[in-house]
């Protein structure tokens, strides 16, 4: 196994890195932690439910389960986009729930070290931001790492 | 084995066959039993059973079904006894061959529903060996029943003819023994190896058997190995315990009588212990296929869709003349009723008794017992609860996985139990009950050792809250955690997501736990008798399919453009049309779920008329497309709890479909004027 050489420095860094999976939402990148996602699905349309939030593109069926899809481009205020072959949902967890994350393309999945994340941006935190809750710079790139509770609406409900 | 692809391929046809012959040979024990009883003699009968018994045993020793061969073998031999000194059986005969029949339609059950297969009851065949060797069963010979005391591992590793052989040593008065012999390297110098061993006891004893199994390794033998010796002997302890290597080596008898007040359970689930009233009883069964239920059910859908065009036009002829009309209208309005007598009847065609599906339980509860080596004791009662066929069969893999946990996790082994002043034998109760409220309440309790907090908090990896609700939602979500599961083996995995998603999601119920720790623990689930499966119209909307129960639906009409009155409102135009002598509103849905509504379409649309209260409004869709049944899931995630929809379900697609509970809808529109959210 390849732990076994890692030296006692990159081990202590290593255990403080997450892995995260990547999407695309309106050009931009987004993460969450994989302990958060259940899988991942390429996306075939939902079923609209009359009522629900704006956001709620509506149901889907996987494993027999009924999760709601919540559109990331409408959650976040931007226009919708046309469904394309990249399309995927992002399906994740959050206590009891499951729902699905409809998301541009998904194809990444990236350590982030702990290091390199932080805080988000004053602006990010407006309306739209509340639900980012680090940045992560690798590179010339700039990573969102998301709030799950918070996109699903649920940050009152979590308790840790 | 190659035998496994065989039985694969012929099973179908084997199924068929085994069935039929098994038929005949009960109707031909009854009559065996009733000649018996008359006393008169039934030489034919016998034979003829004997011929289809051959038969059977044939066919299974070509697919490679050994527990039926084993037990087809052992009723031949009582049979052919039975024959060859042209003397009769006897009454006593008659059970354990009723029994032997049962035994194997239980195998020919489990073949088809694919389960896998228990060798025979150890009890039945020395019941069948028992009447063969002296005509009547062993329970009442001195001797009584043996059965061999092994741990279910050791028990598998032993062929049908060295398990005799043990048996048949101790019925004849000689010493059945096990010595475990574990082999270290002090031994050795002493000049103790398992070969030596085997010499020396060889020369006393008569070894049946050697099973090599792993243990810990401790210090003084760090091999990990230890050998089972199984031995007939008419030495004593001391001498064996010498031929080991020391006073300290265990000598322990290895054949048991069975406890004698727990009988084996597969036996206890026959009522009565009467023969007679059982298969009379299932003579009056008549077994159909769901499908052609459902076939009857669909033609009284198509009846009651001409039933609703018959009385549409009955209004207009009422109008016409007044006397004629008002007797059609009647004789109408009676076919109603006996419309939806007959649904109810249809629908209780597909109503179960719980207890046949309790049935099953011994089964499944005989083979964990053997697997787990625990002493476990199942009562169930079921008392004259009825439900729904398809819930029942969603249900029954729930109660497995329930069942299967009381005994994997709750109940402890015999010596434990004593330990805490319990009886060694556990005892496992299933029972059901029927709730005022069309539910029914099933209850599975033990008297193990509860659930255990701590265990299934390290198993989570967090902390586990006190009261048995979040408990068992810690215990439904360690499921999930397949990772954990994959590494602890049997672990406390325990499949409770699946009993969850069973009763919760799909059947629309509620699950709760009582634990006593130390004590035992009682899962209770609550489902609907039917209402998770509804009969539902299939309606279309814009390009978009909902489903509506038909229950909720007190008329579906046809909506004829310019023939309503039309007036503007807040949750879109509504018309009012002229219904049963009075008027009701017309709501379009697509306006109320915010789809543009059809613009001046001159369709024929449908009208489905909804009753709230004293209250009717009629919802306009496009059209009514049919009626099916429908499996409804709750919508549980609180970003599609919408007023109006009561869930989702699948037509056969692989999507979801709505469900409209289009009765919440009106009742938001009378009390707020509007649809969307009630405040």
């Amino acid at each position: 196994m390849p732990d076994l050489v890692v030296h006692q420095q990159d081990k202590e860094r290593e255990e403080r890195a997450v892995l995260h999976v990547l999407f695309k939402v309106f050009d931009a990148e987004y993460a969450l932690p994989v302990d958060t996602v259940l899988q991942m699905e390429s996306f075939q349309g939902a079923t609209p439910v009359p009522g629900a939030p704006e956001f709620v593109t509506g149901i889907i069926q996987i494993r027999g389960r009924v999760i709601p899809v919540v559109d990331l481009r409408i959650r976040f205020g931007f226009p919708p986009a046309p469904l394309t072959l990249d399309s995927r949902v992002v399906l994740g967890r959050h206590g009891e729930r499951a729902v699905a994350l409809l998301v541009d393309s998904a194809r990444e999945v990236l350590t982030i070290p702990a290091s390199v994340l932080k805080p988000p941006h004053k602006l990010l935190e407006g309306d739209r931001g509340g639900f980012v809750s680090a940045v992560a710079q690798l590179g010339s790139r700039l990573v969102m790492v998301l709030d799950f509770a918070k996109v699903i609406g649920e940050e009152s409900l979590d308790v840790v | 084995m190659s035998t496994s692809i065989d039985l694969k391929e012929f099973r179908g046809a084997y199924l068929a066959e085994v069935g039929e012959h098994l038929s005949l040979s009960n109707a031909k024990m009854l009559e065996i039993e009733d000649s018996l009883k008359r006393g008169q003699a039934s030489f034919r009968a016998i034979r003829e059973l004997f011929r289809l018994l051959h038969t059977i045993k044939g066919l299974s020793a070509m697919v490679g079904v050994d527990t039926i061969v084993t037990l087809a073998h052992r009723m031949e031999a009582i049979l052919r006894r039975a024959d060859q000194r042209t003397m009769e059986l006897s009454l006593d005969a008659v059970e354990p061959l009723f029994h032997g029949l049962r035994a194997i339609q239980e195998v020919v059950v489990a073949l088809s529903k694919g389960r896998p297969i228990d060798p025979p009851s150890n009890v039945l065949i020395a019941r069948l060996e028992a009447v063969e060797a002296h005509g009547k069963p062993a329970s009442e010979s001195p001797g009584g029943e043996r059965v061999l005391d092994l741990e279910p591992a050791l028990d598998a590793k032993l062929a049908r003819f060295e398990r005799e052989q043990l048996i048949n040593a101790d019925r004849e008065g000689r010493r059945v023994v096990r010595i475990d012999f574990v082999p270290s390297p002090k031994k050795a110098e002493l000049g103790f190896t398992i070969n030596s061993v085997r010499e020396r006891l060889g020369s006393i004893a008569e070894i049946v058997k050697v099973v090599p199994v792993a243990v810990p390794a401790t210090e003084d033998a760090p091999g990990g190995l230890c050998f089972v010796l199984m031995l007939v002997t008419l030495a004593e302890d001391s001498e064996l315990a010498a031929a080991v290597g020391g006073p300290e080596v265990q000598v322990r008898p290895l054949v048991h009588a069975p406890p004698p007040p727990a009988p084996d359970p597969a036996f206890s689930e026959i009522p009565g212990g009467s023969v007679d009233d059982d298969d009379l009883h299932a003579r009056n069964v008549l077994r159909v296929d769901v499908q052609r239920v459902d076939e009857a059910m669909e033609r009284l859908a198509a009846l009651i869709v001409s039933r609703s065009r018959l009385t549409r036009v009955l209004d207009d002829v009422a109008q016409v003349d007044g006397a004629l009309g008002r007797e059609l209208k009647s004789i109408v309005e009676e076919s109603g009723r006996q419309l939806r007598d007959l649904r109810a009847s249809i629908l209780r065609i597909r109503t179960v008794r719980f207890a046949e599906i309790l049935a099953r339980l011994p089964l499944v509860v005989r083979g964990l017992r053997r697997s787990s080596g625990k002493d476990v004791t199942l009562a169930t009662d079921a008392g004259d609860a009825e439900l729904d066929k398809s819930v029942a069969e969603r249900l029954f893999p729930a109660l497995i996985h329930l069942v299967r946990n009381a005994i994997d996790h709750g109940i402890e082994l015999p010596d434990e139990r004593e330990r805490s002043g319990k009886p060694r034998q556990g005892t496992l109760t299933v029972s059901a009950t029927v709730l005022a409220n069309r539910e029914i309440s099933v209850q599975v309790s033990d008297d193990g050792a509860g659930v255990d907090r701590e265990a299934v908090a390290r198993q989570l990896g967090g902390v586990v809250p006190e009261a048995d609700d979040g408990l068992l939602n810690a215990l439904c979500r360690a499921g999930l955690s397949t990772r954990r599961v994959a590494t602890t083996g049997s672990g406390r995995g325990m499949g409770m997501d699946i009993v969850k998603k069973i009763v919760v999601d799909q059947l629309g119920g509620t699950l709760s736990l009582a634990n006593h720790p130390g004590k035992g623990a009682i899962f209770t689930l609550r489902v609907p008798l039917t209402v998770a499966i509804v009969d539902a119209f299939v309606v279309r909307l814009k390009e978009d399919k909902f489903v509506v129960p038909v229950v909720s639906v007190e008329d579906i009409v046809e909506v004829i453009p310019g023939a309503a009155v039309r007036g503007a409102t807040p949750y879109g135009l509504v018309a009012l049309m002229a219904w049963r002598g009075t008027s009701v509103p017309l709501v379009e849905l697509a306006t109320l779920f915010g789809m543009t509504p059809v613009a001046d379409s001159t369709a024929v649309r449908h009208g489905v008329i909804v009753r709230r209260g004293s209250e009717r409004v009629g919802f306009v869709l496009d059209r009514v497309l049919s009626q099916q049944e429908a499996v409804i899931r709750p919508l549980v995630d609180p970003l599609v709890q919408v007023p109006g929809i009561s869930g989702s379900t699948d037509l056969g697609d692989g999507k979801s479909t709505l469900v409209l509970d289009l009765s919440a809808l009106a009742h938001a529109l009378l009390t707020h004027g509007r649809y969307g959210e009630p405040n």
